[in-house]
């Protein structure tokens, strides 16, 4: 049985160990959370570790695909606790319809993640409704509903040279390290599946995004074996498989565009414990003595984590600079771990410290995620405290004294920006009636900015903070919330929010995100990181490609493991392997 | 057609938007509609009868008609408690919370029973609360108890059939909540026969037990107020040119094909 998440104060948080946690003010800020690199407590790194730990096993039952690659696949997945069906439709796109959009509305697969075995009749259901997606039905027996697309170059190279019975150059994968973009990954009772409730007390999938992030392993499984059949049966007499490294080196990718920012708003505490258990795995292990073994380690890390990034390809300028800078940086933190005094009881603290000083954002926070690697004892214990509930319960007694004291204290940040000014309010987020795709607006030009989104938390806290000074000055401070509220019933949302979110402290975001400047990239590169992304491709100033479970290890390394030894768990920030035959 | 608690739930949040709700105020109402639901107790239904009657009127018409520190009498001005319950319930806390014990009666009012999600909301913050309403069902009167101590989950529901001919032939249209953080009230399972028959009784283990069915299976709605719900909720939504198509959602200039 899973803990339960930390909630309203009800349970106990992890201690965070000797060194305290940084300041909200540091951590919040939507360039840093921007600058995020996944951990060993991201999602699928967890998720990993449960596999290799209870020896999932899986296993293909079904594998009716043709010579081109199309057709329904089967794997089944048994656990300690259950057993699901993983069931893939792959198809013929037109090259004309291959969109990542959420307004596409066909793609090369489908898929989702079932529970219990799919019987036939079952199957005709779900192969008439989960290439659907959106348009279709599906029923609570299924947990995760998703779709993908080819990445077409990459794939036809991969199956010509497996066809021709070569290995594929290790760098075009470099290059685009997958073979299938996913483009959404539905849970929580989209289109009809379960609910998140449902599954919330069961060990196999209870902790946040975890039969999600499984789903895209399969499909990663999915998409090696399918490239192999091709080639088989293109050229049967020549074709081989692929080589284990190169496998291995394979990820899935995902396309990410502006979908994902407001879940980051409307979900400030599970925001909130995901950072508070980020930042109390960086506090445990700042504590730590220094030691040589663990320096060597350190050193080992950052040669591959600057290799990793030389190796990721990139049309983005802004990103592309970010990331020569951080290569230079983490050369520059090799070396100054390589001049230190490895059994300084305050090494890492002393090297985060000096990064902080003279590193970019990028730097620090990946040293941070580096130094997080070296106690998983320390560490993964965390995972388990990654889920929250999203409840927020109005104070209504509260008196408008302790509210405006509650708003100066927590959302001080809020109160500094002058919406006074033209730029402050330059964007408006919505939704679009193409599918409900949000997207954002300029205020000033676009029609739709009496529909916006209430992203805007900071000009909410301003006018509520200003009207409860007018009312204050006119009844006193005395008065209780619900009185006040009787008279401003719309500022209900902000006031249940703000008296909700003081009593954490990670949870808000520092940021006015209608500003002209805001870079709506931080978001969707904050919650990723979570995800275990890597590879951040922006393609646009609100729209990322990542790639997911590369280097991880293969469904065979599962079986390899039974009886053998620890899982290493090292697949973290994985660099081009060495092939012969390609 | 079967749909799951959180399609339902934003669904509604949504098509509360439409209709102009605040922000806030349509979580609540949301909130409420998909509580009663998932418990069994016909939330969607609820919504559907009034659905129409929470369109054309006038929500600003409410009015306290009196109120002192410990009791308020609140006119709803022929509301739904989707409009108006969850702040009365945060009223009789938040006097309860400050004098020990308040009443507020909401007065002209419909959908009354939807105010149990909210009054459970309440309890998890530490308050005993009572809810009290009558329905004339011509020849007789249905009396409707709801009860549920501070930190509990789940309230307790009784019916009883009373008679009163002022409540059969003049709709009964109020709800008196009861809070206290100190003590409890709770309903007569066995009430003076000359007075009332117990009709109909929900615990908590009932709620819980629906519950747990409603998230294997599903909630059904029917395919005309889903329909009715995403009319509303597309008034939420901004039309498309070709420029926000291209630029809004920001995919960039390079496509999807590669």
């Amino acid at each position: 049985m899973l803990p339960q998440s930390h909630s309203g104060g009800k349970l106990p948080w992890p201690h965070e160990g000797a060194v305290p946690l940084r300041d909200p003010d540091e951590v919040m800020q939507l360039e840093r959370l921007g600058s995020l690199h996944a951990t060993r407590i991201s999602f699928i790194r967890t998720v990993m570790r449960k596999m290799m730990r209870e020896q999932w096993r899986i296993e293909r039952v079904r594998f009716d695909i043709d010579r081109e690659g199309y057709g329904t696949a089967i794997y089944r997945v048994t656990t300690p606790e259950s057993s699901y069906d993983f069931v893939l439709f792959s198809q013929y796109l037109d090259p004309s319809q291959r969109s990542d959009r959420v307004i596409a509305n066909a793609w090369d697969c489908a898929f989702g993640l079932c529970l219990g075995e799919v019987d036939e009749e079952r199957l005709e259901a779900l192969r008439y409704n989960i290439p659907r997606q959106e348009a279709g039905r599906c029923d609570p027996s299924v947990l995760v509903l998703s779709r993908a697309n080819r990445s077409v170059r990459n794939f036809d190279a991969i199956v010509d040279a497996l066809a021709q019975g070569r290995q594929p150059d290790p760098d075009w994968i470099a290059k685009v390290g997958y073979l299938y973009r996913t483009t959404a990954v539905y849970g929580n009772g989209k289109f009809g599946i379960a609910d998140y409730p449902k599954i919330r007390d069961w060990e196999d999938f209870g902790l946040p995004f975890s039969a999600q992030m499984f789903t895209v392993y399969l499909l990663r499984h999915f998409s090696i074996e399918q490239v192999e059949h091709i080639a088989a049966c293109r050229a049967p007499d020549t074709a081989v498989p692929l080589d284990d490294s190169l496998r291995r080196y394979l990820g899935i990718g995902n396309s990410t565009g502006l979908g994902m920012a407001p879940f980051l708003l409307s979900h400030p505490m599970l925001i909130n414990q995901w950072l508070l258990m980020r930042e109390t795995a960086l506090a445990r292990c700042l504590a730590q003595p220094g030691d040589g073994e663990r320096s060597d380690q350190l050193q080992r890390l950052i040669d591959r984590a600057a290799q990793h990034t030389r190796e990721t390809h990139l049309d983005d300028e802004r990103q592309a600079r970010i990331n020569a800078t951080m290569i230079e940086e983490l050369c520059a933190a090799h070396g100054w771990l390589g001049d230190a005094d490895s059994a300084d009881a305050a090494l890492w603290r002393k090297l985060t410290e000096h990064a902080r000083a003279h590193w970019c954002l990028e730097t620090q926070e990946m040293l941070h995620a580096l130094i997080i690697e070296l106690y998983p004892d320390e560490v993964d214990e965390l995972e388990l405290y990654m889920g929250a509930m999203e409840q927020y319960d109005l104070i209504p007694d509260m008196t408008l004294d302790k509210l405006l004291e509650q708003i100066r204290t927590h959302y001080d940040w809020a109160l500094r920006f002058d919406f006074a000014q033209p730029d402050s309010q330059y964007w408006f987020w919505y939704r679009s009636v193409e599918k409900e795709e949000p997207r954002l607006g300029v205020r000033a030009e676009e029609p739709g900015a009496d529909r916006e989104m209430p992203l805007d938390i900071a000009r909410q806290v301003r006018r509520c903070h200003d009207r409860l000074m007018d009312h204050r000055d006119a009844h006193g401070g005395r008065v209780a919330v619900v009185e006040f509220l009787l008279e401003n019933p719309d500022l209900k949302a902000i006031i249940r929010r703000i008296q909700s979110m003081a009593q954490t402290r990670y949870g808000e975001i520092r940021a006015n995100l209608l500003d002209r400047d805001m870079l709506p990239m931080h978001l969707l590169r904050c919650k990723l990181s979570f995800f275990g992304a890597s590879k951040f491709d922006p393609r646009s100033d609100r729209w990322v490609r990542i790639t997911l479970f590369q280097g991880a290890p293969l469904v065979e390394d599962i079986e390899v493991e039974e009886g053998g030894g620890e899982f290493a768990d090292d697949w973290f920030m994985p660099v081009k392997p060495e092939v012969s035959g390609s | 057609m079967k749909v799951s608690h959180n399609e339902l739930t934003g669904l509604c949040r949504r098509a509360f938007e439409g209709l102009g709700f605040h922000a806030g105020d349509h979580e609540d109402a949301a909130d409420m509609v998909v509580w009663l639901e998932q418990h069994g107790l016909g939330g969607v239904d609820s919504l559907r009868r009034g659905l129409g009657h929470l369109a054309s009127n006038d929500r600003s018409a409410m009015a306290r008609a009196f109120e002192d520190t410990s009791l308020a009498v609140i006119n709803a001005a022929d509301n739904s408690v989707l409009v108006c319950g969850s702040l009365a319930a945060d009223l009789v806390y938040a006097k309860a919370r400050r004098k020990g014990l308040a009443v507020v009666k909401l007065q002209n009012c419909y959908n009354r029973i939807l105010m149990l999600g909210y009054l459970a909301r309440c309890a998890r913050r530490g308050m005993n609360l009572l809810a009290f309403w009558r329905n004339s069902e011509n020849p007789k009167v249905v009396e409707q108890v709801v009860s549920i101590r501070a930190y509990e989950e789940y309230p307790t529901l009784l019916l009883y059939e009373v008679e009163d001919p002022d409540d059969t032939f003049t709709r009964n249209r109020s709800v008196t909540l009861i809070a206290s953080p100190h003590f409890s009230m709770l309903q007569a399972l066995y009430p003076d026969p000359e007075e009332a028959t117990l009709l109909q009784v929900l615990g908590p283990d009932d709620f819980q037990r629906q519950s747990r069915h409603v998230l294997d299976h599903g909630m059904e709605v029917d395919d005309a107020l889903w329909q009715r719900l995403k009319d509303l909720s597309a008034l939420t939504l901004v039309e498309s040119s070709e420029d926000s198509r291209a630029r809004g959602a920001g995919e960039g200039s390079v496509g999807s094909a590669d």
